[in-house]
């Protein structure tokens, strides 16, 4: 099963989000696998959590249609997994979808687009597997058959920029394409020696690319490693990258309402402001090193709503330090709502948590060695967290 | 109506005038105005929250209440009374704060890490270098100038006189000059390190120079207080800034045309298509020698559907140069990819498809060696027109000497 969400005669026509998610763990033809062996493999080994990126990703978004969190509603889901033993063990739902194989691939993509042919409508992609680099600028995502023997190393593979010029309003202008567009690429961009000896080695097309017409689309693009470098997963759990995008659409990259609906949200801008923030704290959890690039392509948009304001982790400081001990902390709403108070700030810095918006806060030294401070700010969510320092010293 | 002027945020000579985006909200946070701090805002009484980012990430929020009298809020993070020097200001308000180092050295990595995590997708060795004392770090600055594509490049005269100087950074300034031109860092066991620098008959650009225990960083900074603004929130991914910066310095008349590249970029990766107008051929016109005016020129016509005019201006990158800016790289390569891709070479003449394939080519191959995380082109290797990954080992060349600068 390819399709796992099919809601369009529900949409009877209206605009909706149409999602291809595609995860790889299990590769047929490098060592670990079941088929015979790639000739090149460029040193690639099994997967243990990309499969789980992929089915958690379709889980989130699943979710924030549920929660009414979309900014459309949500129409068609492609789901193609190839997950490794451990991981069908693990989710064994994982097993009724079916596998990321070239020719799978190429038959949901083809489709997707073919269900995106709504200018107001929205595309999102996901892929989370092996990716390699040919040259600068260039990213390719190996599917669960790469390497097949006979034909050429990549002809198991895709290549990102077809994926994304196939994607461009065509020049029939009574052909039509949904103008939202995200792309996700979960995937490594390391370079093989091999490009080198082989010129660029091709990767057949997924489909024909006409020429664009005009242009207009929204159209980031969220590649999890920087150009020569690799993507990192945590052994039978899941990709870095999806833990720092997961963590910026539900909490970090939330900013404030700035049209009528007063929902926090994210945007294409508050991801790519957040997400090295994200993506920092991650690896500091995980001991990661792993570096992404955003690349922007065309205006800002909404990507997701909060049900509710985001919780902000804070830390309120005094300056100087002795003088916690002997302040008063106290925080209220903009309708002067008690929000949260502390008699000391200790221990100090003081850590407290609050949902985001604007807030008056107080300090009122108990010592007349100190001054009182008071003061308004917004509180937003920052990684690790935001920090209110406050000077009470004469 | 009340009648709201902006102080700062900055304080130093040269970025005092410089207007950041502010926004007004109410204390519900409702979003009531988004204007620059360089210009007054008319608002009704009440309560408002003003919030203004920097570019290296600093947020400042004030509360105001508005009441019919005229009021000046202040914006300034740094208020005590003594003047805040460029050298201080600019990189700790402006410069990049993600990847300060164009090249970094092999960092030794913790044993953890590899039993935590799964290199996604690769095995990998454990770089052995191991921690030592830092030792004071040497190196040079060189001047090039000329165009990388075409072979090799003059060296000119590398700055020697400091502009300003702090504890850990000097500031040179270069002076304008209708030329395409790089200075080069080169640094014991480092690849050497290229930037481009963006100047003109107009302005010239300050390089600065950061001293770290083990080695110098160079940055590039425009002379045009509001660009390099826009530069610095496009490096630290600051995009809401990004976008009212770019609107709001085209809406200004330009005289200078490396402002006016850089507010193009953004406007195109904002997909300001109608906004970019005829404009992109005005860059390109206006100064025939710079590479990126082609490269926005091109790279516009394409996402307007015009793709025979926009191969012949991108064929027209190569007699002008390496774009000062590396989204110009990215659109070069990017579209001559698409270009000379089976199905759409058909559309074009075969011979300009074979000229879009050995520029293609070349440029690719430059590339390899481009940092695409820097703003401001940046590349490796001893002879900028000949770019490679080699570090530089030996005696230190003849230019001007970093460790010096700071005596």
């Amino acid at each position: 099963m390819t399709l796992i969400l099919d809601r369009r005669d529900e949409l009877h026509g209206a605009p909706g989000i149409h999602a291809f998610i595609c995860g790889v763990s299990f590769y047929h033809h490098i060592p670990g696998g079941d088929g015979a062996p790639a000739k090149k493999p460029f040193g690639l080994k099994q997967l243990s959590s990309t499969a789980t990126t992929g089915w958690l990703f379709h889980q989130w978004l699943l979710d924030a249609q549920k929660n009414d969190r979309l900014p459309l509603e949500l129409a068609t889901v492609h789901l193609l997994l190839s997950p490794s033993q451990a991981e069908r063990d693990a989710i064994p739902e994982m097993g009724a979808v079916d596998p990321a194989s070239r020719e799978n691939f190429v038959a949901a993509a083809n489709e997707w687009r073919d269900f995106a042919s709504n200018a107001d409508g929205m595309t999102i992609f996901y892929f989370a597997g092996h990716g390699v680099q040919r040259r600068q600028n260039d990213s390719v995502l190996l599917l669960d058959d790469f390497g097949k023997p006979p034909g050429g190393s990549l002809t198991y593979t895709v290549d990102v920029a077809n994926l994304f010029d196939g994607m461009a309003p065509p020049a029939d202008a009574a052909r039509k394409v949904a103008l939202k567009q995200l792309y996700f690429i979960d995937a490594c961009r390391m370079p093989d020696k091999e490009f080198k000896k082989n010129d660029w080695m091709n990767v057949p097309d997924l489909w024909d690319v006409d020429l664009n017409s005009k242009d207009d689309r929204s159209a980031p693009v969220f590649y999890a490693a920087i150009p020569g470098t690799s993507a990192f997963a945590v052994p039978g759990g899941q990709t870095l990258f999806s833990f720092a995008i997961k963590s910026c659409l539900d909490r970090v990259a939330a900013i404030p309402s700035d049209d009528a609906d007063p929902r926090w949200r994210v945007t294409t801008t508050s991801v790519i402001s957040a997400l090295d923030g994200a993506l920092n704290a991650v690896n500091k959890n995980h001991q990661g090193e792993q570096k992404c690039l955003p690349v922007s392509y065309g205006k800002d948009m909404i990507l997701t709503y909060l049900t509710d304001p985001p919780a902000v982790d804070c830390v309120v400081s005094v300056e100087p330090d002795l003088a916690a001990n002997v302040c008063e902390f106290k925080l209220t709403t903009g309708a002067g709502k008690k929000a949260y108070e502390v008699a000391h700030i200790v221990p100090h810095p003081h850590p407290f948590q609050v949902p985001g918006g604007f807030y008056n806060y107080a300090v009122v030294p108990a010592d007349p060695q100190y001054k009182p401070a008071q003061d308004g700010t917004i509180l937003r969510p920052r990684l690790p967290e935001l920090e209110l320092k406050v000077k009470v010293s004469t | 109506m009340t009648y709201v002027r902006f102080r700062g945020p900055f304080g130093s000579t040269r970025l005092a005038g410089v207007g950041v985006p502010v926004q007004i909200r109410t204390p519900e946070l409702q979003l009531v105005k988004t204007v620059m701090s360089s210009d007054g805002v008319t608002l009704d009484p009440g309560r408002y929250i003003v919030t203004a980012r920097l570019p290296a990430g600093h947020e400042i929020t004030r509360v105001l209440d508005a009441g019919d009298a005229e009021q000046t809020v202040d914006l300034r993070i740094d208020t005590r009374a003594a003047q805040p020097l460029e050298s201080t200001e600019t990189p700790a308000y402006i410069s990049q704060q993600r990847t300060p180092n164009p090249v970094r050295r092999a960092a030794p990595r913790r044993k953890a890490a590899k039993r935590s995590m799964t290199r996604g997708f690769e095995d990998y060795v454990l770089a052995a270098e191991p921690i030592s004392a830092p030792e004071a770090p040497q190196g040079v600055l060189r001047c090039f100038t000329g165009n990388p594509l075409a072979g090799p490049m003059t060296q000119f005269a590398p700055p020697s006189d400091v502009l300003e100087k702090g504890t850990d950074v000097v500031e040179y300034r270069i002076k304008n000059v209708n030329a395409l031109c790089f200075t080069q860092s080169v640094q014991p066991d480092l690849p050497p390190v290229n930037i481009s620098l963006p100047i003109s008959q107009q302005r010239g650009c300050i390089l600065l120079v950061h001293r770290q225990p083990d080695r110098y960083w160079i940055e590039v900074h425009l002379e045009n207080p509001d660009a390099n603004l826009l530069l610095g929130y496009q490096q630290n991914r600051a995009m809401q800034e990004e976008a009212v910066t770019a609107e709001r310095l085209l809406e200004g008349k330009l005289d200078d045309p490396i402002a006016a590249m850089v507010g193009a970029y953004s406007l195109l990766r904002f997909g300001e298509l109608d906004r970019l107008h005829n404009w992109s051929k005005h860059l390109m016109d206006w100064m025939p020698w710079i590479p990126d005016g082609a490269a926005i020129r091109g790279e516009h016509l394409a996402r307007l559907g015009e793709h025979q005019e926009a191969l012949e201006v991108f064929l027209a990158v190569p007699a002008r140069g390496v774009p000062m800016f590396a989204d110009g790289i990215s659109f070069l390569l990017d579209r001559l990819r698409l270009y000379t891709s089976s199905r759409a070479a058909t559309q074009f003449p075969p011979e300009r498809v074979a000229a879009a394939k050995e520029l293609h080519a070349k440029i690719t191959e430059f590339s390899s060696y481009v940092d695409f995380e820097k703003i401001v082109t940046t590349f490796t290797g001893l002879d900028p027109s000949k770019p490679d990954t080699r570090p530089f080992h030996g005696p230190l060349p003849p230019g001007t000497d970093c460790a010096a600068a700071f005596l």
